[in-house]
């Protein structure tokens, strides 16, 4: 767990960097969707994922309107920095 | 108990390995680069040092538990391209300053109350990172300055100072870089 903690830590801090360089081009939505998942991600098990309704109680996503939530999370897995578990079209995500 | 050990084995052997790592691309590319460029000081600092980065996210992500595996690989470095003379305590002054020397700034950021964890949402980390590779480089200026003073004509002090400094903070900020665009390569290649 402590690992996964430290990735999770990274991987959050290179992204904010990719879209301080301008290098991404995410929404506000989808920025504090990812920030939310490094958060509650750390705290969980390397095979674990976190699920929507974790994410959206998070208090970086509460204030979202339930369609901006998802249209981040859909763009999140197109971008390819989501993964959903194998077999699952929805639910429960983690950070690739 | 088995997995604290794992665990602590793939810390040392990650940063121990990224040290290693980015030293040779600093003595392979860097310096003979820098001996075109700034003949003077390339034999005591390099302008763009790599290996700091290395110490600046480790203790960032690993804190307390990155000290015993930075000492060992500076001191492993250090040893083999660095030591001077025959003064050991003096030499070992270079080397606990560099293994310690982020270890220390983030102690003065926590007695600032300064808050550069990941739990701070309202600042940009990588930024913080940066600057805590400039005041951690204050500290390893110092330690180095100490050691190899008098191997240098004072003439070159004000030189390698600056050197040291420039090269640690722009080490940490190429070593940010590198590790974005490896992250952002996997990705797309994952994505296609």
């Amino acid at each position: 767990m402590f690992q996964l903690e430290q990735y999770a830590a990274l991987k959050s801090m290179l992204h904010t960097m990719e879209q301080d360089l301008g290098l991404t081009k995410l929404s506000a939505a989808e920025k504090a969707i990812l920030s939310a998942m490094s958060s509650l991600q750390g705290a969980l098990e390397a095979s674990e994922y976190v699920s929507s309704r974790n994410l959206k109680s998070h208090p970086l996503c509460a204030s979202l309107p339930n369609p901006t939530f998802f249209r981040g999370l859909a763009g999140l897995l197109d971008k390819q920095y989501l993964v959903l578990p194998e077999g699952r079209s929805k639910g429960v995500y983690r950070l690739k | 108990m088995k997995t604290q050990k794992n665990e602590a084995l793939a810390r040392t052997l990650l940063i121990c390995g990224a040290y290693i790592g980015l030293f040779l691309l600093v003595r392979q590319i860097i310096f003979p680069l820098q001996q075109i460029i700034a003949p003077n000081t390339a034999p005591y600092a390099a302008l763009i040092f790599l290996p700091h980065g290395v110490r600046v996210i480790a203790t960032w992500l690993y804190r307390e538990k990155a000290i015993l595996p930075l000492l060992m690989v500076h001191l492993f470095a250090y040893r083999l391209f660095y030591w001077e003379g025959p003064d050991a305590a003096l030499n070992m002054v270079a080397v606990l300053s560099g293994s310690l020397c982020v270890f220390i700034a983030m102690q003065l950021f926590s007695f600032s109350r300064i808050d550069i964890s990941l739990s701070n949402m309202t600042i940009s980390h990588w930024r913080s990172l940066v600057f805590l590779g400039f005041i951690s480089s204050v500290f390893n200026t110092a330690g180095n300055m100490l050691a190899m003073g008098d191997a240098m004509g004072s003439d070159l002090h004000l030189q390698v100072i600056a050197t040291f400094i420039i090269g640690d903070t722009i080490g940490t900020l190429a070593c940010l870089l590198i590790l974005m665009l490896g992250f952002r390569l996997r990705r797309l290649a994952l994505s296609q």
